[in-house]
């Protein structure tokens, strides 16, 4: 891992930050962030009982209780407070079936081959600024393996918490689905509000082999800074899946509310013949916030398929873009894709942005794009409140249809949050 | 003419004002917690001023 890090930390202080973005942000000072830290409690324990009990009350105020008692059914949570997992509920109920699922930095001691085999072939230490500053600094994360041939009993969740106001977040997911596997993948995100700016750089790779099929889920709720754009959350992501093997399947659901600054572009890169990628969000941005997210679908294989479904709002002064590249090489003979952009805006200060790239090598491939520019319009109000709807329920129906195909694919216990979350107010919640 | 759509744009940007105020309500997430951390000193060029030959 050291040879890892160090790499990492060579490629990065070569590279200068994207500035390709729709964002304007102050420059960080890197040398300014604490890259770990950790409750003092937190040393080797048996039970999540042992944990410090501010940081159990922690995470129950935040809709996830830890304790055997309470835990959510049905549910396996890795918890991740600052840089260090407190704990992972359903461990012995999952390995009864072979699934593993434990924090990364337990993954490379105990499963060294595994780890060494995947992490950074998805994404390699050089992809982009962000990446390799995350291979050189990563501490904690999920790891989850399927094995053959197995469906995931338990939707699998990560819930990333920071605490420390002068601490970043620097995670680093790894899921692999063996042939024939499938699993279900939430993570949530929050944060305390303080006035100055926190780093959150994670990586995200997926791995599904022939037949797999992975969906994750992410409901970002990051602090996103005060009404004058003070504060908040910069968040620089990548997330890519790649499907290796012949029919895989990987699917991005996202519903972005939180962060003062949000930089992700989840994609997919389709190698197997007739493997599938999908990608669906809804992005909010209001007061100063900032977003700039879409994804990347590549096709390689032949007959793969991909679906973009976007869905942004943008409301006060903020700025929302979708970015967006399909590219379909030589081949990729009879491969198809199809992209929905659709934009919302709310109020007469906010901007949203839309850069779709299309690439297609080959002439038997199907490229579809649609887009749309939309207000809420006076006559929808009307109808409603001509029906006796009131004005604020109006709204939340207005802007839970423009996200209906979004948070139709959500898991159902977490469909009914974001839905709340976004209808109605930016108070947010997460599985 | 001119007046009536004055009063419109007046009509929307209000109602705009109604939307706006529906979706900025408190962040309820923001609490910190109290707990005593270890922590690495500050810096990504920790690793040079430890041992600036491996870099």
């Amino acid at each position: 891992m050291l040879n890892f890090r160090l790499r990492g930390y060579k490629i990065w202080s070569k590279m200068q930050a994207p500035e390709w973005a729709c964002l304007n942000y102050n420059k960080i000072d890197y040398n300014n962030i604490l890259y770990y830290s950790v409750p003092k409690a937190i040393k080797k324990l048996d039970s999540l009982d042992e944990v410090d009990p501010n940081i159990l009350e922690t995470f129950e105020k935040l809709g996830i209780p830890l304790t055997e008692q309470k835990r959510l059914a049905n549910v396996a949570v890795d918890a991740i407070f600052d840089s260090v997992s407190i704990g992972t509920t359903f461990r012995e109920e999952l390995s009864k079936v072979g699934v593993i699922f434990c924090p990364i930095s337990e993954a490379i001691k105990e499963y060294p081959d595994l780890v060494k085999q995947y992490l950074g072939t998805v994404v390699p230490s050089g992809d982009n600024y962000f990446a390799a500053l995350n291979s050189a600094v990563f501490s904690e994360g999920s790891f989850c393996y399927i094995p053959e041939g197995v469906t995931c009993p338990l939707e699998l969740s990560t819930y990333f918490r920071i605490n420390n106001e002068e601490s970043g977040q620097f995670e680093r997911t790894l899921i692999i689905a063996d042939k024939n596997s499938h699993v279900s993948y939430l993570e949530g995100c929050t944060a305390p509000k303080y006035d100055k700016n926190q780093l959150h750089a994670a990586i995200v790779e997926l791995v599904a082999l022939e037949n797999a099929e992975i969906k994750y889920s992410t409901v970002q709720n990051w602090y996103a800074g005060d009404n004058q754009g003070l504060g908040g959350v910069y968040n620089f992501v990548t997330k890519r899946g790649l499907c290796a093997g012949d029919s895989s399947k990987i699917s991005w659901t996202q519903v972005e509310t939180g962060s003062s600054i949000t930089w992700k572009y989840p994609s997919c890169v389709l190698v197997g013949d007739s493997s599938i990628g999908e990608f669906y969000s809804v992005a909010l941005t209001n007061n100063y916030q900032q977003a700039d997210t879409g994804t990347k679908m590549l096709h390689v294989g032949k007959n793969t398929k991909s679906r973009i479904v976007s869905k942004g709002i943008s409301a006060g002064s903020s700025k929302n873009t979708y970015r967006g590249k399909v590219q379909i090489s030589s081949k990729a003979s009879g491969s198809v894709n199809y992209s929905q952009c659709d934009s919302m805006l709310i109020g007469s200060r906010s901007q949203a942005n839309t850069y779709p790239y299309i690439q297609v090598r080959n002439s038997t491939s199907k490229v579809e794009h649609e887009a749309s520019t939309s207000k809420i319009e006076e006559e929808q109000l009307f109808y409603f409140l001509q029906r006796g709807i009131d004005f604020e329920s109006a709204i939340s129906l207005l802007i839970s249809g423009f996200c209906k195909d979004v948070f139709s694919e959500l898991p159902m216990e977490f469909a009914l949050e974001a839905d709340r979350l976004l209808s109605l107010k930016l108070e947010g919640s997460v599985g | 003419m001119k007046d009536k759509e004055n009063e419109n744009l007046e009509y929307l940007e209000s109602e705009d004002a109604e939307v706006l105020n529906l979706i900025s309500q408190p962040y309820k997430y923001g609490f910190s917690t109290e707990v005593e951390t270890e922590e690495f000193p500050k810096g990504i060029n920790l690793l040079e001023k430890w041992n600036p030959n491996l870099c």
